[in-house]
């Protein structure tokens, strides 16, 4: 049994887990804006259900409100914008939740592929994610249009998967 | 079906322009191949961890820093960052008086990215470098090129202030006369182009790279200069404001560049056996620039390599380290240069090849049949231009010191031209 001020085990719980639960509503919505969206619910929720945590597995329980959060989500905005269907959600879903045990690792090795990169890319991932940056101003101060600087980070992240996957496979997690 | 178009539909839909065409071919995709499937889930989760893991980065601030705020500090999720950005705006604050006139300058070059973009802008107080190196020209026409990590402030289009870190100025003549200054000199252009570094030590290192430059005190602009110096001097001058002969300088290119960085993986510590009141001539280590039209001599700037008529530039020695020799040592029969090698390597020795090589060179070594071409060192009348040859000498050494006598033995009559020096790795 559980003591303590529940807000100050829910606050550590939720910061615990925080950057999964991102990472795996991110999986599954279009944009990090929607991503957004969807987490200030899904806060919300696992707020007022606390009191409901059936056990100690909060990251488990949070992905259960996650999945279904998203699904709501999904079908407010498919009236008015194409989205991916409730199926195709599910198959994202569970591989979103197998990957999850590498979750840590591959952040960590996120943090050294960084390091790795080219400083004007780098410096450019620095900037494009900052909050509230908009890469058509971004661009615009770059002298660049916002095509080629969305072109550039999506080389950037595919460059940076490959290298998580090779640092995970060099550390047997892969 | 391209890999390609499913990468190009993912990163629409990721960044929420995708068509509903494309969204549902995506989907399919999804649906269809696990792998890719997976691809996806790692790629869209990274997106989200990017946002944390970009807050970590260290700015690559090459200041001034951006007129509009792009941050704002309550979305910040780092305490460091957010420390760090308070700290560097706490300075720069402190460094900006509100007087502070703008100068006008045009960005050539900035590597130290994303600073701003490349074109004419105002500057208004201090230029700070943490990363990377940027060029810039004033209105004067002065250029100047400054490499991470730099402090430094323009006050006006004739005068740079440097705190801390490597620029390297080519005043030309609208800007002759084009000021450096620092806490310990102030360096007057007389010439074209020179280096003026500043190093944590607050020491401060003049190096006259194709022209003169005169040093002084940095109050007594008026008075006798410390040194002057042509091409191929450099000076360290020390907090009493004490000028000493600089025997090594690391340049990229015709650059100065920092210590510590972009410095020869093979070569450092040139020295040499002379030591004679006012002789300030150094030796430069310039990492991979041996190749045609790269230069020989610290104080022979239009001095170049070539390959002979008919041929191309030995493989062998191409990109190989240099270190750059003045070409005056050709006179000095009792010359003793010596420099450290860090690791194995192939010394390559180009000797004039109108003399008898000095024994040290042929005990030691061994010759190529590579030859190489300098100059040209003068253009006749009729615009013909006269080249010297060189025979190419190796030998592989290992780490450690490596000691080169003179240029040639005594009572060998013709003075020729001095020898030039290359380093490379050895292969496996």
């Amino acid at each position: 049994m559980q003591t303590g001020d529940p807000q100050d085990r829910f606050l550590r719980l939720f910061t615990a887990n925080d950057a999964a639960i991102r990472a795996f509503v991110r999986s599954l919505v279009p944009t990090r804006q929607d991503a957004e969206d969807v987490m200030q619910e899904i806060a919300v929720v696992l707020w007022r259900k606390f009191a409901e945590l059936p056990d100690d597995d909060f990251r488990r329980w949070a992905f259960g409100v996650a999945r279904y959060e998203v699904l709501a989500w999904r079908r407010d905005k498919a009236r008015d914008r194409h989205v991916f269907g409730d199926d195709t959600l599910d198959l994202l879903a569970d591989a979103s939740e197998q990957a999850m045990p590498a979750h840590e690792a591959r952040r960590e090795a996120l943090e050294l592929c960084l390091s790795k990169l080219p400083a004007p890319q780098r410096e450019l991932v620095r900037q494009a994610y900052a909050p509230d940056t908009r890469i058509d101003q971004l661009a615009a101060t770059l002298g660049r249009s916002a095509m080629a600087v969305y072109k550039t980070l999506h080389r950037i992240r595919l460059a940076l998967v490959d290298c998580t996957r090779l640092q995970l496979a060099k550390e047997g997690l892969r | 079906m391209k890999a390609s178009n499913r990468l190009d539909w993912l990163a629409r839909y990721s960044e929420g322009s995708a068509g509903p065409e494309e969204i549902a071919r995506l989907e399919a995709e999804i649906r269809r191949d696990p792998e890719f499937r997976n691809l996806v889930v790692e790629y869209l989760q990274l997106d989200a961890s990017l946002a944390d893991a970009a807050s970590h980065i260290a700015p690559a601030y090459c200041t001034p820093f951006p007129a509009r705020p792009r941050h704002r500090f309550a979305a910040l999720t780092s305490l460091a960052a957010a420390v760090a950005l308070v700290a560097s705006l706490a300075v720069w604050s402190l460094r900006s008086p509100a007087a502070a006139s703008e100068v006008s300058i045009e960005v050539l070059e900035a590597d130290c990215y994303p600073a701003r973009a490349l074109g004419r802008q105002g500057l208004n107080g201090d230029l700070r470098l943490d990363s990377g190196s940027i060029r810039f020209r004033l209105d004067t026409g002065a250029v100047v090129e400054a490499v991470a990590p730099a402090d430094l402030s323009i006050p006006d289009p004739m005068r740079l202030k440097l705190r801390r870190g490597n620029v390297t100025a080519e005043a030309g003549k609208r800007a002759q006369g084009f000021v450096v200054e620092t806490a310990s000199a102030r360096v007057v252009d007389q010439g074209n182009r020179f280096g003026v570094a500043v190093g944590d030590d607050g020491l401060t290192d003049v190096v006259a790279i194709g022209g003169k430059v005169d040093v002084f005190e940095p109050a007594r602009a008026s008075s006798r200069p410390l040194a002057s110096l042509d091409s191929g001097d450099a000076i360290r001058v020390d907090r009493a404001r004490k000028a000493k002969r600089l025997k090594t300088v690391s340049l990229r290119d015709d650059s100065l560049v920092p210590s510590g960085k972009h410095r020869s993986a093979l070569v450092s510590e040139v020295s040499d056996n002379v030591d004679e009141p006012g002789f300030n001539r150094c030796y430069a280590i310039v990492p991979r620039a041996l190749r045609e039209g790269s230069r020989l001599h610290t104080d022979k700037p239009s001095i170049r390599w070539h390959a002979p008529e008919g041929s191309t530039f030995p493989a062998a020695l191409r990109n190989a380290d240099v270190v750059r020799t003045f070409f005056h040592d050709r006179r000095d029969l009792d010359l003793r240069i010596t420099f450290e090698l860090k690791k194995p390597a192939t010394v390559f020795i180009m000797h004039d090849a109108r003399k008898p090589a000095p024994a040290w060179l042929v005990e030691n070594f061994t010759r190529t049949p590579h030859e190489l071409e300098s100059g040209p060192w003068f253009r006749s009348k009729d615009k013909s231009e006269y080249h010297v040859t060189y025979q190419v000498w190796r030998r592989d050494c290992p780490a450690g010191e490596v000691a080169l006598g003179p240029s040639q033995d005594p009572g060998t009559g013709l003075r020729g031209a001095m020898y030039a020096i290359a380093v490379k790795a050895v292969r496996p």
